[in-house]
């Protein structure tokens, strides 16, 4: 549900709509929106993971601007088991999106501006453009950056380790944490180094067959296929 | 010119969904520069570290100033007022 939330609406949905949009905007404003949402990517995970803490934690700028308003101060990261998910799925999410973005503007970028010029001779309307002509040329790129980010959001845990530690309780506690914990960091002592592979062996074997389900979704033999004028 | 103008209109709509979208990263860098800058430990606001409110010296400015500095100026009064926010915060 976790992975399947942060790929489908940030991973893919926000990085294309951030590409795609600011590919149609005038260079210097798309080229403002690119810095704002690139900068995620390329902050260290603790500074990216303080920076939302402080504006979700009970003394920071979200419960500081609804104070004035009557919201009591709570803990938007950590008040309750939704909380928690929603900002897991945020701070993911937003790193997701950062990396989608590069990948498909530059994916876009790669389209032959004659098409596109074509398009609008032809009388295309934007959205025309977009469902006709980018998104029947961003398969191979939707496919990568579905695949990797599902393997990435899968395996690491970093970001959920810095934000909610697992919490509140276990509630965030995703799987690859759950083997580092067993089998690594068990508070206990007693590490078992067993169980904890097993759990990351589950998440390879899970991580291969989404990965193969994703490569026949998009027809991925077809995506290798010598053009058919070569043939 | 006019031409300028007309390709920015045609962008307003896009312009203002992108900029909700990019808000709350915005005011994330911002305030990260912000506490940086003031002169109170960076992350002091942080829960965890609200014990280290105590050991914190809420002015430290007024050291550094001299007898005849203390007259009041626009940069100090600023000053004061931002320690002013941080102590309440400091105290729940």
């Amino acid at each position: 549900m976790y992975v399947s939330l942060t790929l489908v609406i940030f991973n893919v949905g926000l990085g294309l709509f951030l590409a795609v949009s600011t590919f149609y905007l005038p260079e210097r404003t798309s080229a403002t929106f690119r810095a704002i949402w690139f900068m995620p990517r390329i902050l260290p995970p603790v500074l990216y993971v303080l920076m939302w803490k402080w504006l979700m934690w009970d003394n920071g700028f979200i419960a500081s601007a609804l104070a004035p308003f009557g919201v009591e101060r709570i803990n938007w990261m950590m008040h309750s088991e939704y909380h928690a998910w929603v900002a897991v799925i945020l701070i993911n999410g937003v790193v997701g999106a950062s990396f989608g973005m590069i990948i498909f503007a530059s994916a876009i970028k790669a389209i032959p501006q004659t098409m596109l010029m074509a398009s609008e001779v032809d009388g295309a309307t934007r959205w025309q453009q977009v469902r006709f002509i980018i998104l029947p040329q961003m398969r191979w790129p939707i496919l990568f950056v579905t695949a990797y980010q599902t393997l990435s959001l899968l395996a690491s845990f970093e970001y959920i380790l810095l934000s909610t530690g697992g919490g509140p309780g276990s509630a965030t506690e995703v799987w690859a944490m759950a083997a580092f914990r067993t089998a690594l960091n068990n508070y206990g002592g007693n590490l078992q180094y067993g169980l904890g592979a097993t759990f990351a062996l589950v998440l390879v074997i899970i991580g291969t067959g989404l990965s193969l389900l994703y490569l026949r979704f998009f027809n991925f033999q077809a995506l290798l296929a010598k053009p058919r004028i070569e043939r | 010119m006019q031409e300028r103008t007309a390709h920015h209109a045609r962008h307003w709509p896009l312009i203002a969904v992108l900029v909700a979208l990019s808000a709350p990263l915005v005011v994330m860098y911002v305030y990260q520069i912000v506490d940086t800058v003031t002169t109170t430990p960076p992350g002091l606001d942080h829960p965890r570290r609200r014990h280290a409110a105590a050991l914190a010296v809420p002015d430290r400015a007024a050291f550094r100033r001299r007898p005849d500095d203390l007259e009041p100026c626009g940069q100090h009064a600023d000053l004061r007022d931002l320690h002013g926010a941080h102590g309440d915060l400091r105290s729940r």
